[in-house]
């Protein structure tokens, strides 16, 4: 799917470049350590790539903009008070079951529990909660046909909006049961992704985004932390690398090439790692790209199940076979 | 530095630590628009002209300490 996409040239540049990302980030690092934050920060640091971040706020659409702001000033209910009486909880399986009905009732598009995990934290974080509800939003396939253009940065935001809604309304629903609870979306001190995976939601895919069954990678991910027991849904595989090894749709439609056909080794993990000084300044010019997100074989709508189990079907035959 | 959670995300606030909190998220966002529509719009201006110039800014001119 070649559009018209951005010109890979493009009409900005730093005149001394920042310290690499990819450092940042720990590429080929070893050892296990946390993640910094770098891009899309939370404002607890000045970032190396902070004069970026604040062009890249500047040169957004008037409608992304004010979605943003809009947005921001409803997460000042990500917390808030707290019910005196706390309700006592019997059964974990039946609180969790009535937790994620509730989100799917507020609009959530999926949910999955994890325990809190260090993994989530950004350098210097504390884990102040014991469990996550991680919650899905899908973006619209149609509107994000569009992407690099203003139509699909406004539908991210737009999503985002509606994610941070949902994450509000649960927070607030668990605080008056008498539980801590803080909703956490954009702008947060929480990396989503792991939680997502360790929630049974999804897979890392090479294009360095979750890969869920229900939406790709086409959609928003927010997390609610609390301290109301509940139930734990473990990691599941839908063979994500099983596509990923062999597809070539993002490395090919990746305009800077960010994308790698292997993965690397980041802060002692072997995993899938996208090129963050080539990726971020396009994203940049590109009101929030998306392309990766867009051509993956799994933002297809209605596809990531059979996609999945197709995909699972033929690992064990190929398993089968090497036996033989 | 205070991040966006530290700043305005209260466990637990009174009426007054609640309004504070709206009175300084309020500051935070107005800031935040004016920024946009002034100096944003010096830049945008610029990018426009760069785009169809083919002469790259430098983020650095743009954007100072």
């Amino acid at each position: 799917m070649k559009k018209n996409f951005p010109s890979p040239e493009l009409p900005f540049a730093y005149r001394d470049q920042p310290l690499s990302g990819n450092i940042i980030n720990g590429l080929g690092e070893t050892n296990k350590r946390a993640a910094t934050q770098i891009f899309h920060g939370s404002g607890a640091r000045e970032l190396e790539w902070s004069k970026l971040e604040l062009f890249f706020g500047l040169i957004n659409p008037f409608k992304v903009s004010w979605l943003n702001l809009v947005n921001r000033w409803m997460l000042r209910d990500a917390d808030g008070r707290i019910a005196k009486r706390k309700r006592k909880i019997t059964s974990h399986a039946d609180i969790t079951a009535e937790i994620k009905d509730l989100a799917l009732s507020f609009g959530a598009g999926s949910v999955g529990t994890s325990p809190m995990i260090k993994e989530a934290l950004y350098k210097g974080g504390e884990i102040n909660y014991a469990n996550a509800i991680v919650i899905l939003y899908p973006m619209d396939s149609d509107e994000m046909q569009h992407v690099t253009t203003a139509r699909a940065g406004t539908e991210t935001m737009r999503a985002y909006m509606e994610i941070s809604r949902t994450a509000i309304e649960l927070s607030k629903k668990i605080r008056a049961m008498g539980w801590r609870a803080r909703a956490y979306c954009e702008g947060a001190d929480l990396l989503h992704i792991p939680l997502a995976i360790n929630a049974g939601l999804g897979q890392l895919g090479k294009h360095g985004s979750l890969i869920c069954r229900e939406f790709g990678s086409s959609m928003r991910i927010a997390t609610i932390l609390t301290d109301l027991p509940l139930d734990h849904d473990k990691p599941i595989d839908i063979a994500v690398d099983d596509l990923c090894i062999g597809c070539r749709r993002c490395t090919i439609d990746c305009p800077v090439d960010a994308i790698s056909d292997e993965k690397h080794m980041v802060r002692g993990d072997d995993k899938w790692y996208v090129d963050f000084d080539k990726c971020v300044p396009y994203f940049t010019e590109a009101v929030g790209c998306g392309i990766c997100i867009e051509v993956c074989p799994w933002s297809k709508p209605d596809r990531g199940f059979s996609l999945s189990e197709k995909l699972l079907k033929k690992r064990e035959k190929n398993k089968l076979k090497e036996l033989k | 530095m205070k991040s966006f959670e530290e700043q305005f995300y209260i466990e637990n606030p009174t009426r007054f630590e609640a309004l504070k909190r709206d009175l300084l998220l309020l500051l935070w966002l107005f800031r935040r628009a004016i920024m946009w529509a002034g100096k944003g719009l010096i830049i945008r201006l610029a990018y426009k002209k760069a785009k169809n110039t083919g002469k790259p800014l430098v983020i650095e001119d743009l954007i100072k300490d």
